[in-house]
């Protein structure tokens, strides 16, 4: 299960990468402070002097040109250009190496949930340069304690989490709170037989992010897990029928669904959700070149996702990406109005067919991300 | 440990079991030969000489030396002749992802003398390494019993020995092995079901050149690292039967699995193999400033193969005919193990793969045929119980939780732990690594090696484990974990949950370094489980098991006649007192090598006779009545 902090997991992917991991640091921005402001908290965080501590930097002014160097980054990051998003950080940490929102905005492009190429240990690294430039914000130590947990260092990404948790009232709210709420779920479930307590901390842990985001899908699918576990496979199917209602594009909801209803004897139904799991796996599981599914394979792949999984919508997107790509552009075009059949007038869809109907009229389609920087 | 790491510290290592009150001389081993379940004369147990023929004793084996109380259960044996260091050869300029593999060790009684020999497997240069630089070979080390001090010996057979003519004179001639190209994993069945075990040792191809054949089909047309099955002569010598054997595959080869697939009595080949590697077109991976070993899903998968045992060593590759097609981008293979997943009695195959879902071969064959269907997804064992594809390296197969069902194991990269599947109602596994206690000791360690054994004979399957990093590097990204890694032991507490205890049993599990092939077997028919593990540029480790227990224990040695004569794929149940217990015929398992193919069963305390049923590979189904305990029974299939 990936869990990703500051990521409410929408049924709409773009807007899960974007509200989601970037939230760090982009978000931090999206209030477009000017010259000589301070950056506003971001969506569903407390205000800074809520969360005042001794050893948290107070707000900075941030200069103009970051802001607008980050507002490119946004830019490429919510267009899913990763690997772009990445250089341009890069680049800005290089110019600004003092400033803690050039750090997070690096970072936070590498705690992408959707960037298969990300490097979890550049965001953990890009998170510590943030912490020692700007001190112990709350955006700063959820970001790092999302790297970490990322890659498994619980013992280190748990304090971060507590400290941001545990006090009355939390350093954090909103969906952030109830997305740290979960990774100490999944830190407290990974313990489990080692540290006594580990299973009651997570369940209790998973219903105060349910309590905070109803919807939270992973919180729901990690319920399940449990429930499953114990084999309350009937109690375990209703959370995951609510994640999958908020995420149907997440591999780890069709697993669960799949072990869940194959212990019931649901064979058909578990064999659907398996094969689902496996398209979305074969599609985001590798990270080079020279496994990865070629623009060919990826079409297949949606396409057959679009026939089991229809209301995953930014794959549906993908898909029609994955033919312009393909030069397919009548084909583009046919699964652009489709889509629009179902989500009338959703921009994304919009913008998509208006490129196929350019590219048919001659104009290039623009290339894609390289997706390189892993 | 290496220099300039110190040993890592393992986290929450449980307190070590106490050791039991010594009871005195382990009883030798000794044999019943068991034909339709009729108990004979009690024998000593070397193999058969023949198919069906009763065996011969060996010369009787000096009483062991009772340990002394508090002794450690596993004893460091480097004066006992298997003097092997394995060398990966190391190109920092490439840093080619298969130096950082590791080779299989096996273990099999060549001579059928009764002991168990050792096979050791060796690297050699690769392009870009220091020249002039000679390929060590891979060596065989014979099983001389025990020495004056009541301890097991070996020594390396040379390259040429004595072999007995018909007439009573000695001829010299060569051995026949030393295989020098870049190794992997050993195994050694019984090909042609002669009595012979034989040898096949997976290779990394070198200087592989691919033709055009103008049809837009590449061809492989020369290549230095085959694939290598040689032939046990039965006189102490071997043949290189390469070239008629039909094996073709110039794919970087990892675990292999031999079992009777197609059920006509002889065993097929399963290559799992791990990558296409090019070494004349091999990109480093990392930066220019500081070069590393690539992830795996920078090398193209290799394409599994299966080959049919048409005999006389001659295959033929059946893998499409058969529905072996990997789905997705393949899998990078490391292990694979035969079982029979859903016990209509015909083999099925779990492969291991590395990044990638884990395959279940399920046989779907009809009579005489070979048909599978990938299967893992169904049975739950394609990924972790989260959904994601693991490192799976070594594997192993046990029933952990005492309900004769077998449970599954695989180690996995640091960061991920060891995963523990256990076997549920129907068809479906369970992933409880993290509830079993089998997850966090292992958590931070890359695991090669793994096998289970029970280790003091109390009734359960326990869990050893040679770890190590992939990266050479890793400290340097991760100061959590470090190249060299401890290994683990893990008691399995009677109920199939486990508990660290290494330490205690053996400062081997206190030392660092960078564990692969592991095999575990009898070493001196005292009828508990030793240990052979190999190390990356490293000497051999021998671990003699020398626990004072009061336990009892009971073997099976299994001898097919319809089926293969190894009877790979045998289950046997066996019953004392109020303890039932299972284990099954595996052969190639843990890591690249190649285990004890007789089955030890701890008994603990209980001291009824025992019973015992064996479902064949043929499936027949035999029983066996009032079996003595400490024996190991040599049980003949019926025809």
């Amino acid at each position: 299960m990936e869990v990703e902090p500051g990521s409410n997991r929408r049924s709409v992917r773009r807007r899960r990468a974007a509200a989601g991991a970037f939230a760090c640091a982009a978000a931090l921005l999206a209030a477009a402070p000017h010259q000589g402001q301070a950056a506003a908290p971001p969506q569903g965080q407390a205000p800074p002097a809520a969360s005042k501590r001794a050893d948290e930097s107070p707000a900075v002014p941030v200069p103009a040109e970051i802001v607008a160097e980050i507002r490119k980054i946004r830019a490429l990051y919510d267009e899913e250009r990763f690997a772009d998003a990445a250089r341009a950080g890069e680049a800005l940490c290089k110019a600004r190496k003092e400033s803690t929102e050039a750090w997070l905005t690096l970072a936070a492009v590498h705690l992408s949930p959707t960037w298969t190429r990300r490097r979890d240990a550049r965001a953990e690294s890009a998170s510590r340069r943030a912490l020692q430039a700007g001190g112990r914000r709350p955006e700063t130590l959820r970001s790092l304690a999302t790297a970490l947990y990322r890659q498994a260092k619980y013992d280190e990404a748990e304090p971060l989490v507590n400290e941001l948790i545990d006090p009355k009232p939390p350093r954090v709210g909103g969906e952030a709170l109830g997305d740290l709420y979960v990774l100490r779920a999944s830190i407290a479930m990974r313990r489990d037989a080692l540290v006594p307590g580990s299973r009651e901390r997570a369940v209790a842990d998973l219903e105060a992010a349910l309590a905070v985001v109803p919807d939270q899908p992973i919180a729901h699918t990690l319920r399940a897990q449990m429930l499953i576990a114990e084999g309350k496979l009937k109690e375990a199917l209703p959370h995951l029928e609510l994640a999958a209602k908020s995420d149907p594009g997440d591999k780890a909801v069709h697993h669960q669904f799949h072990l869940c209803l194959s212990r019931l004897g649901r064979k058909d139904e578990a064999k659907r959700h398996y094969a689902i799991w496996h398209l979305l796996n074969r599609l985001t599981d590798s990270n080079s070149a020279t496994n990865a599914p070629d623009p060919k394979e990826k079409r297949e792949i949606l396409a057959k996702l679009r026939e089991c999984n229809p209301t995953d919508w930014p794959r549906r997107l993908d898909l029609i990406e994955a033919e312009l790509e393909l030069g397919e552009v009548e084909a583009a075009r046919k699964e652009s109005d489709a889509l629009l059949a179902e989500r009338p007038a959703w921009p994304p869809a919009l913008r998509l067919k208006d490129v196929a109907q350019k590219a048919k009229a001659g104009e290039p389609v623009p290339a894609p991300d390289d997706g390189g920087g892993g | 440990m290496k220099e300039g790491r110190a040993p890592m510290e393992r986290p929450g290592r449980a307190a070590a079991k106490g050791f039991r009150a010594p009871l005195g001389a382990v009883a030798a081993i000794a044999a019943v030969a068991l034909v339709a379940g009729a108990a004979a004369a009690a024998l000593r147990a070397p193999p058969p000489s023949a198919p069906q023929a009763a065996p011969a004793a060996p010369a009787p084996q000096a009483a062991p030396v009772a340990p002394a109380k508090n002794a450690p259960a596993f004893l460091e044996r480097d004066d006992c002749g298997i003097e092997f260091v394995h060398q990966r050869f190391a190109t920092p300029s490439k840093k080619y992802l298969v130096e950082t593999a590791g080779s299989g060790v096996g273990l099999f009684d060549y001579d059928r003398d009764g002991l168990l020999d050792v096979y050791c497997v060796q690297c050699c240069p690769l392009p870009g390494g220091p020249a002039g630089v000679a390929a060590p070979p891979d060596l065989l080390f014979h099983n001389d019993g025990r020495g004056a001090d009541g301890r097991f010996r070996f020594h390396r057979v040379a390259d040429t020995v004595d072999v007995k003519r018909p007439d009573g004179t000695v001829a010299k001639k060569p051995l026949g092995l030393g295989d020098r190209a870049y190794g992997m994993s050993v195994s050694c069945p019984d090909v042609d079901n002669d009595g012979f075990p034989d040898l096949f040792v997976t290779n990394v191809c070198q200087g592989v050149r691919y033709r055009d054949k103008g049809n837009g089909v590449m061809v492989a047309v020369s290549n230095g690292g085959r694939d290598t099955p040689y032939r046990n002569n039965g006189d102490g010598t071997f043949t290189d039967v390469t070239d008629k054997s039909g094996i073709v595959d110039v794919d970087w080869s990892g675990g292999v699995a031999w079992a009777d697939l197609d059920g006509d009595g002889d065993l097929d080949l399963y290559l799992a193999n791990y990558a296409v590697l090019d070494f004349d077109h091999y990109k480093p991976c990392g930066t220019k400033e500081r070069i590393s070993y690539c992830h795996p899903d920078a090398l193209p998968a290799g394409p599994d193969r299966l080959f049919r045992n048409d005999g006389d060593f001659r295959f033929v590759d059946v893998t499409k005919a058969a529905g072996i097609v990997e789905p997705g981008n393949g899998g990078h293979g490391l292990a694979a193990l035969p079982f029979d997943w859903d016990d209509d009695g015909k083999l099925d195959l779990y492969v291991a793969n590395d990044t990638d879902p884990n395959f279940l071969w399920h046989n779907v064959s009809g009579p005489g045929g070979m048909k599978f269907e990938e299967a893992a997804g169904s049975a739950g064992i394609a990924v972790s119980g989260e959904g994601r594809p693991q490192a799976c390296m070594g594997s192993d197969f046990a029933d952990v939780d005492g309900d004769l069902r077998l449970d599954l194991a695989s180690a996995n990269l640091g960061r991920e732990g060891t995963v523990l599947y256990l076997r549920r109602d129907g068809e479906l596994f369970e992933d409880r690594s993290a509830r079993s206690g089998v997850l966090a000791p292992t958590l931070l360690y890359t695991g090669f090696g793994l096998r289970f054994l029970d280790y003091d004979r109390d009734g359960d399957m326990d869990l050893i484990q040679v770890n190590g990093h992939v990266l050479d590097d890793v400290h340097d990204f991760d100061p959590a974990q470090t190249f060299e890694q401890v290994p683990n032991f893990l008691e399995n507490r009677g109920d199939g949950t486990f508990a660290e205890i290494g330490p205690s049993l053996s400062p081997f599990f206190t030392r660092a370094d960078v564990g692969r092939g592991l095999a575990v077997g009898d070493l001196d028919n005292d009828g508990d489980l030793d240990v052979v593990v190999l190390e990356n540029d490293h000497a051999a480790r021998v671990l003699e098991n020398v626990l004072v227990t009061s336990n009892h224990w009971i073997g099976f040695q299994l001898v097919g006649t319809r089926s293969p004569r190894d009877a790979i794929g045998a289950r046997v149940v066996v019953a004392c007192g109020d303890k039932k217990q299972v284990q099954q015929v595996t052969g190639s398992s843990s890591y690249f090598s190649w285990q004890d193919l007789r089955l030890y069963f701890g008994v603990g305390a209980r001291t009824d006779a025992a019973s015992a049923e064996i479902r064949w590979p043929s499936g027949q189904v035999q029983k066996l009545e009032k079996l003595a305990l400490d024996t190991c029974h040599v049980v003949t299939e019926p025809r």
